[in-house]
């Protein structure tokens, strides 16, 4: 398609009962948020669980989205609130420590779309070094780590997202830098 | 100098970026390199930049985008409204006393007319009934009593017959009693007479002898 249909009609033919639009409209954003997902949870069916509880939620919200703002901002607040949600509730019901490798990560991830072994093992590992720095933060500081670095939201619009002032996502910010340090400090040093 | 960290916390994100003006930047540029926190946060949020851009997307798995959004809301309107459409027909039926029937054609009625009707037709229908029954009972009644009449009526003719009978029987035997003491007593009287001119005969016959008698022995 020449130009593509914006997230507003899509929306408007999903509320009206179009599935064609609403799967246009969740392929159209799902990688984006089942590697947010990703970098949330450490694991890959948690990520799918709550990419699915986000989508749903979504879904079910999309009657009161009045597209005042962009689409990708709404949706991804509703992502950050199932996520906090999600992380207190593993925290709660812990399955499995955020210090042990799943195996998943043991086994490594599905290969990505490379003939060369060594950028396919470059790029995962990045990936967990990653998702291995990000569980050794609180689920809130996760969270403004993952909007202002991967995301690449604005304070303002991560205030908006996780319902916190803006001096607060700042400070969470910081502490989240200053507990990163530490992790970076012990894989330098390996 | 002491640093509370708040200018770092507040603009490392548009100093990474190269967004603040040049009074703020010199500002942040003295406490990175007054302040040992603040200049290693700096560097992290910088390497953790550099790492970020290194993140290799991961592709979706297969999952199924509709079944866990669409399907149960359609089925969950189509059962709102069928309930709400149901729950308000009941209550349309309740207060305004619909009435359905079939008896002669559909017939829809509001306000109870069709029982009313229905209870008026019942009761003519009752009325028509008992106006029939009552009719045979009174001719049943009638005839009964016309016979008691006509039997009562012989009865009485038949005892005033004999009455009137029994009268002329007395008027007879009084007529009749009448007549033979009348007749018993003319024939006592003619008996009488009879004597009477039988003695007077005798006398005579006996005067006559003896006048004979004396005329003879004269």
């Amino acid at each position: 398609m020449l130009f593509p249909i914006s997230d507003e009609t899509l929306i408007s033919r999903a509320l009206n009962g179009s599935q064609q639009s609403w799967v246009k409209l969740v392929t159209r954003y799902e990688k984006l948020v089942y590697n947010y997902c990703l970098r949330m949870t450490r694991n890959s069916h948690d990520a799918m669980d709550l990419m699915q509880e986000a989508f749903l939620s979504i879904y079910r919200n999309l009657p009161s989205y009045r597209g005042e703002g962009q689409f990708k901002t709404w949706m991804m607040r509703i992502t950050a609130n199932k996520t906090i949600d999600f992380l207190r509730h593993s925290r709660r019901h812990p399955q499995q420590s955020l210090d042990e490798m799943s195996e998943e990560e043991r086994q490594g991830f599905p290969a990505p779309d490379s003939d060369n072994p060594y950028q396919v093992y470059a790029q995962q590992r990045h990936n967990l070094e990653i998702r291995g720095m990000m569980a050794q933060l609180v689920p809130e500081q996760r969270l403004v780590v993952e909007l202002k670095f991967f995301q690449h939201f604005t304070f303002e619009e991560i205030a908006f997202q996780t319902g916190v002032p803006v001096n607060t996502v700042k400070s969470r910010l910081y502490a989240a830098l200053q507990k990163l340090k530490l992790q970076l400090e012990v894989q330098h040093v390996m | 100098m002491s640093c509370d960290h708040q200018l770092i916390t507040d603009y490392l994100d548009a100093y990474i970026k190269g967004t603040l003006d040049p009074v703020l930047r010199k500002k942040c540029d003295e406490a990175l390199l007054q302040c040992g926190r603040c200049h290693e946060c700096h560097a992290r949020a910088l390497e953790f930049c550099h790492l970020s851009g290194q993140w290799e997307e991961q592709d979706v798995p297969s999952w199924h985008r509709v079944r866990y959004a669409v399907k149960p809301r359609q089925q969950y309107n189509w059962l709102s409204w069928t309930a709400l459409a149901t729950s308000c027909l009941t209550l349309v039926l309740v207060v305004g006393k619909v009435e359905v029937s079939a008896d002669r054609g559909l017939m829809i009625s509001f306000g109870g007319q069709q029982s009313e009707a229905r209870v008026q037709a019942r009761v003519a229908q009752q009325l028509e009934m008992f106006r029939t029954v009552e009719k045979q009972v009174l001719e049943t009644r009638f005839a009964d009593f016309s016979q008691k009449q006509n039997s009562a009526n012989l009865l009485l003719l038949a005892d005033w017959q004999n009455r009137n009978r029994q009268e002329r029987r007395q008027d007879m035997e009084f007529l009749m009693t009448s007549w033979e003491r009348q007749r018993f007593q003319d024939r006592r009287q003619t008996d009488e007479r009879l004597s009477y001119l039988a003695q007077n005969q005798i006398d005579s016959d006996q005067y006559l002898n003896e006048l004979l008698r004396t005329a003879d022995n004269r």
